[in-house]
């Protein structure tokens, strides 16, 4: 059982397009490998940086918010600006697609960032700057012969939290940028857009390989489109590219340069709609993860996240059904473009549950038993415990409807600690962090 | 010291604090100068401090950070000698565990330089603390240079138990559950261990073995660089040792499931095999079978390779046991699939093949292999294959170039004029082996007709060659079979042709003997200063131009004079121009 | 280096032009002084030349450039460099590039070492609008450190001619025709040392484009000029006694593309555009007898494309 044990609200403001004042979304978030840090980015293109209170940054970051404890805002980075493609005079936003933490073998923190095109590398840390004190003026420090060249007096500044550009990677992608994912050994991340994956070496941020490319030779012949990619989690020769007919590619990079054969591949369209374009849509897979262990992918769709064992390609491990209140209502949703929003989905440090975001400011909670859970943000909502159901698929009990203001508040984007029970979720320019109460309580003493 | 003299020393303290990158870079590249006006003391009290600290507060910036470990490389001078080498050492320790591989490489590199000049006892109280802090260090960048410094420090070292813990730390560094990171630090620096340690039992028994452990390593990045330092250790080592500790090492590469640890094997394959003195029949199996991987990249690097095989194999060909198979794996990466296979073996093929074979059945191999690979649909390939024939012709195969012409002549059209180009270049050399008849039959045509090619670049080339071809085959050629065709051209209808004309006898003019310039080329170049094309006209002054020097007054006054004032009197500016130019030149 | 002088300069202080043309073509900047008397020269050379400049054959037509300064010199290795080989440049030689400073550096040392081998006409990116999105005011701050340069440059663009006849026969503009300009006189009495407005009969030479669809007039896509007819091009060639029309503004795949009953063509000069369209550049070879002749060309050469493999292998390492 978790419990909202802290709230963050991104407050710069926006203009929304219809003209009313709001603040921005936030558009991704993660934790990294220690879970002291949580990193989101929002519409603007800026990424903002937390810290678990007492962690080896926050003792020097000014505490404007007054947090004693959970997490502290120690550093807002403004990544990116509205760019003009100058090639098809297109703008650029700034919004920050993906953030992915980078493990580093030394004091500083170290994250990737990327908008539609650019991906960037960011150092953080903590330091006390030596700066000249007062002016040095050349003519003056001669002013008594050579004995008294003197040299500049120095002082030192407070220690304060820095951040800066570490690489920027050359914008090689011809299309959006959907996903970013570390190598397990820390050396290479790859990048997807539409169309191909792009693998990357942290120490070049020159140039890149192409892994991946699934561009038809006539665009006409297009049929598929890359929606999400990653590592596993422990072997960095091993990685997975989801698509929008629901299919998982696992491919092996030790095999060749390119990665032409796939060494399995998963899924593909198993939801029946009334019409085809919207099966088609509903089967695309927005997010997917690998568990802790290596041993199962769960990717999210529209409807449901289904759970594969890596060894077993022909049908899911398990069907977690989230949205079934929401089928009377697709075409509804269709228009709305709702049933483009890409949920993600998180496993926890345990492998045990799973989490992944709703509407209504919801999200869901299904542990390795069988049993889920639904939170909401907002307490008004707060629901009985689902019904558990006999066979391997579950669905958590929601009987009442949908009204059409609860469409606005989506929980798309959602991720856990890597060590405890504490899920960071975003809603709008919210975000929550959920913990469950013994840890927080233990974390008090 | 005058103020006067110091005021610049002054400006450059000034400048290390500068707002601009440039400034700073360019204010710490001459540190020296700050400290010979400083001397020893203040240099070490005052001014390294100062850069240090400053050195943080510069928003980290790498290429002032490389340039600080580069200047404290040579720096022991400037604070007082050897003694005081612990205020460099502190810096540059700061500087090494960065994360920035550049610094952490360029710091190590102050260390090690500083390391050589130390006595014994900073040895003791500066450098072994040092190695030991970073060895211990929580973090990876740390333990990832110290990696790079025990084997400096091993080597001035001579206690044994030091050395034995040294050697412990060393190989703690390369166990599995190291980080990635340092454990490529330390399969790179194995080699310069191996080489400060010697003993053969020791390598054996306490070292080694955790090069093979790291070989074993299930990170490709990791096994990757052990293949890649494979020849360094082993050249380190006894070649008894080598051959039994290193060689299983190589042979597993072959068969790892990494396609990256296969190319490295394949880039490395010359210097490993002579390092672990590998026996001949292994080498060749080894090279085939890396000629038959299923991934492109690894056969490209095979195909690299091919031009090495002598040299691995040895001199004596009648030694090499399988001459078969050695061909067949050529010619497969020679007509594999993938055009920068092909391309490699392309270009490598002559010095592959004379390694292993005898001129007649290497004339015999080469030439249908050749034949094919000139008509290769890829530019690359045939790009390729013409400079390879350009190598041979000084290796007395003459008979494999004849055999080839028709294919070379074939290409002199080609559609891509790098490729014209490249053709173009092997006829000097083509036209000496062939003689004035022969050359004439199969090849001048084509030659004057490169001159009214479509590419400016390629009119140009063929001007120089024919000026080469000039000199080849004298005046009388010239006279009787040159100037005849090229007066065809004079008439040609685009007019850069007849400027590509016009720069030939320009060219030519200063390699032919004024006889001949004044006779033969007078008239054409009279005829085409009426051109109607400008750029004809003062394409006719430039030849002249460089045609003056060479003719004496009385000849210049038998035309060339009134030539050039007709051409000052043009409607055309330039042409003026380059008349007034020419006019200057006059005799 | 003479009294006065520096790289570049002529004792006395006067540029240098030939100096200058060999140290831009290594690819080496001139400094921003130079960079100001150039502009200052060339706006004096372009205030000499008509709104329809008269341009003798033989001549090299040729598109858009921006900025793709490799290429630039791959079209001279295969045309020839100027003076041997005449020019006629469309426009468009900044933006999109990366290498828009060196590229307009030479071509307008060209035009100002020889006037009469080289003409150079507006293309709608030599405007101070257009430069600030594109990109080139930022590769001139970034090179230069200054607006100053950008300023010389755009000023200069302002008086760059709008066309130009070839032999009375030839009709060459950036874009193509306009509804307010019927003929040549009329084209003339354009006050065209403006910045590029955004519409109006100037505005409409730069941007308009061909169309086999149209009739007449029609809305251009790009939201400036307009998309012009076969019809309007036949009449305007027989009103003006003309037999055909150069231009260049559209990305072609072939590097060459005829319209309009082989009335019009499009000549493009920036092979694999933007580094990454794949296409094909042409010129197009005008002889004195006015029979053309159209050459197409790859990209130049990038450093590093004749390795053997596909990748370094550092990249791995």
């Amino acid at each position: 059982e978790l419990q909202v044990s802290q709230m963050v609200a991104n407050n710069v403001p926006v203009t929304s397009p219809d003209g009313m004042e709001e603040h921005a979304a936030i558009s991704c978030l993660a934790f990294d490998d220690t879970g002291d840090h949580i990193a989101y980015g929002d519409k603007t293109g800026r990424c903002y940086l937390l810290e678990k209170v007492g962690g080896r940054l926050s003792s020097v970051a000014p505490n404007q918010d007054g947090i004693s404890c959970g997490y502290r805002l120690i550093d807002i980075i403004e990544a990116y600006q509205p760019q003009l493609d100058t090639l098809n005079s297109i703008e650029i936003e700034a919004k920050v697609n993906v953030i992915r933490f980078v493990a580093r073998g030394n004091g500083a923190l170290f994250f990737l960032s990327a908008n539609d095109k650019t991906v960037k590398l960011w150092k953080v840390w903590e330091r006390s700057r030596t700066v000249v004190d007062g002016e040095y003026n050349p003519t003056q420090a001669l002013l008594g012969g050579w004995k008294t060249l003197v040299m500049p007096r120095t002082k030192q500044t407070e220690r304060a939290v820095w951040h800066r550009e570490a690489r920027v990677f050359a914008s090689d992608h011809e299309y959006h940028i959907n996903s970013l994912s570390v190598s397990s050994d820390g050396e290479q991340f790859l990048c997807s857009d539409d169309l191909a994956v792009h693998l990357w070496n942290l120490h070049h941020p020159d140039r890149s390989l192409k892994i991946v490319d699934r561009k038809p030779e006539h665009m006409e012949e297009l049929t598929e489109t890359i929606t999400a990619a990653t590592f596993h989690t422990s072997d960095p020769s091993q990685f997975c590219v989801a698509s929008s007919e629901g299919f998982l590619t696992v491919y092996d990079l030790r095999a060749g340069l390119t990665c032409r054969s796939p060494a399995s591949v998963f899924g593909g369209a198993t939801v029946q709609a009334e019409n085809t374009y919207l099966s088609t849509v509903l089967s695309g897979t927005s997010d997917l993860k690998y568990s802790p262990c290596g041993t199962y992918i769960a990717s999210r769709d529209y409807l449901t996240v289904k759970v594969w064992d890596c060894r077993r390609e022909n049908t899911p491990l398990r069907v977690l059904r989230v949205h079934d209140a929401l089928q009377p209502r697709l075409t509804e949703l269709y228009e709305n473009d709702c049933v483009f929003d890409r949920f993600e989905l998180a496993y926890s440090h345990s492998g045990r549950e799973i989490f992944t975001g709703s509407y209504r400011s919801e999200f869901m909670q299904f542990a390795e038993g069988g049993s889920s859970k639904l939170y909401s943000v907002n307490e008004m909502y707060r629901k009985q415990p689902p019904l558990v159901s006999p066979s391997n698929t579950v669905a958590p009990c929601r009987h009442e409807t949908y009204e059409d203001n609860d469409f606005r508040h989506k929980a798309l984007h959602i991720a856990a600690h890597p060590t405890e029970d504490t899920v960071a979720v975003a809603q709008q320019h919210e975000l929550y962090i959920y913990t469950a109460p013994t840890r927080a309580s233990r974390a008090q003493h | 010291m005058e103020e006067e003299s110091l005021f610049p020393v002054a400006v450059l303290i000034d400048e290390l604090k500068n707002k601009e990158l440039a400034t700073r870079l360019r204010a710490t590249n001459q540190l020296r100068v700050i400290a010979e006006a400083l001397g020893f003391e203040r240099t070490r009290d005052e001014l390294i401090p100062f850069i240090t600290e400053m050195g943080n507060g510069w928003d980290d910036d790498d290429e002032v950070l490389i340039c600080i470990a580069q200047q404290f490389k040579d720096f022991l001078d400037y604070v007082g000698g050897p003694r005081y080498a612990g205020t460099l050492l502190r810096p540059l320790e700061q500087l090494a565990s960065m994360e920035e591989p550049t610094v952490r490489d360029k710091a190590i590199e102050a260390i090690t330089a500083i390391a050589a000049q130390l006595p014994p006892n900073l040895v003791q109280s500066e450098l072994s603390p040092l190695v030991k802090r970073m060895a211990e260090h929580t973090w990876a960048t740390c333990r990832s240079s110290a990696a790079a410094l025990i084997p400096t420090l091993y080597k001035i070292t001579s206690h044994a138990q030091t050395r034995e813990r040294l050697r412990a730390t060393f190989t703690n560094l390369c166990k599995a559950s190291e980080e990635p990171m340092v454990k490529r630090s330390a399969a790179t620096h194995m080699a310069d261990l191996c080489g400060v340690v010697g003993d053969d039992t020791v390598l054996k028994h306490d070292v080694i073995p955790y090069f093979a452990e790291l070989a074993n390593d299930e990170q490709d990045g990791v096994r990757l660089l052990v293949v890649e330092n494979a020849h360094k250790v082993a050249s380190a080592i006894s070649s008894a040792l080598a051959k039994q500790l290193i060689l299983p090492i190589l042979r597993k590469a072959s068969k790892d499931p990494s396609w990256r640890v296969r190319y490295m094997l394949c880039d490395k394959l010359k210097q490993s095999c002579l390092a672990v003195d590998m026996d001949r029949t292994e080498v060749i199996s080894l090279f085939q079978k890396l000629a038959e991987d299923t991934e492109a990249e690894v056969r490209a690097a095979a195909a690299m390779q091919v031009g090495n095989l002598g040299a691995i194999l040895g001199a004596d060909k009648s030694k090499v046991p399988d001459t078969k198979g050695l061909i067949a794996a050529i010619k497969r990466l020679s007509t594999d699939e993938n055009p920068h296979v092909r391309a490699a073996a392309a270009g490598n093929i002559f010095a592959g093949l004379s390694a292993v074979l005898g001129h007649n059945q290497m004339v015999q191999t080469t030439i249908p292999l050749l034949t094919s690979l000139l008509g290769d649909q890829n530019s690359e390939v045939r790009l390729n294959v013409i400079e390879e024939l350009s190598k041979i012709s000084d290796m007395g195969f003459q008979e494999v170039k004849s055999h080839l012409l028709p294919a070379v002549v074939q290409l002199a059209v080609d559609a891509k004029w790098r490729v014209r180009e490249a053709v173009i270049k092997l006829i000097p050399a083509l036209a000496k082996q062939m003689g004035v008849d022969a050359f004439e039959q199969d090849m001048s045509k084509l030659l004057v007709g490169w001159l009214t090619d479509q590419v400016c670049e390629v009119r140009l080339l063929v001007a120089r060659v024919l000026c080469d071809l000039c000199s080849a085959f004298g005046e009388e050629w010239v006279r009787g079979r040159l100037i005849p065709k090229l007066n065809q051209l004079v008439n040609k209808d685009n007019y850069m042709h007849r400027v590509a004309l016009l720069n030939f006898l320009g060219e030519a003019s200063l390699k032919l003997s004024p006889h001949i310039v004044h006779v033969s080329f007078l008239p054409i170049l009279q005829a085409m200063s009426k051109d109607r094309v400008p750029n004809v006209r003062f394409n006719v002054a430039k030849a002249v131009e460089k045609a003056l020097p060479r003719l004496d007054e009385k000849t210049v006054r038998d035309g060339w004079k009134s030539l050039i004032l007709s051409l000052e009197d043009d409607t055309d500016c330039d042409v003026r121009h380059f008349a007034r130019l020419a006019l200057v030149k006059c005799p | 280096v003479g009294r006065g002088g520096g790289v570049g300069r002529m004792p006395g202080g006067t540029l240098d032009f030939d100096a200058l043309i060999e140290m831009c073509l290594n690819c080496q900047f001139i400094p921003e002084k130079d960079v100001i008397d150039l502009c200052n020269r060339a706006r004096m050379v372009f205030q000499g030349e008509k709104n329809v400049h008269a341009v003798p054959a033989p001549t090299t037509i040729v598109g858009d450039i921006h900025g793709q300064f490799h290429d630039l010199l791959e079209l001279f290795n295969i045309g020839g460099k100027p003076p041997d080989t005449n020019y006629l440049f469309l426009g468009d030689f900044v933006d999109r590039g990366y290498y828009s400073v060196e590229t307009i550096t030479l071509l307008l040392l060209y035009k100002v070492r020889y006037p009469s081998r080289v003409t150079l006409l507006r293309g709608n990116h030599e405007s101070r609008q257009i430069t600030q999105v594109y990109g080139f005011y930022d590769e001139c701050m970034r090179k230069y450190n200054s607006a100053t340069v950008w300023q010389e440059f755009t000023n200069t663009f302002d008086y760059m001619p709008l066309t130009a006849v070839i032999e009375e026969s030839i009709f060459c503009t950036h874009g193509g025709l306009s509804p307010s300009l019927d003929t040549l006189d009329h084209i003339g009495t354009v006050d065209r040392v403006v910045e590029v407005p955004h519409e109006g009969p100037m505005c409409d030479l730069m941007w308009s484009d061909p169309d086999d669809d149209t009739q007449g007039y029609g809305v251009s896509p790009r939201g400036a000029g307009y998309v012009f007819g076969a019809d309007v091009s036949k009449k305007f060639l027989h009103t003006n006694n003309l037999k055909l029309i150069a231009r260049a503004h559209q990305l072609v795949m072939e590097g060459y593309k005829w319209s309009h009953e082989q009335r019009v063509i499009t000549v493009w000069g920036a092979p694999n555009y933007c580094y990454r369209c794949g296409n094909q550049a042409a010129c197009m070879e005008v002889d004195e007898k006015l029979q053309h002749n159209l050459v197409t060309y790859d990209p130049a050469p990038r450093r590093g494309e004749t390795q053997i493999a596909c990748t370094s292998p550092d990249y791995f390492l």
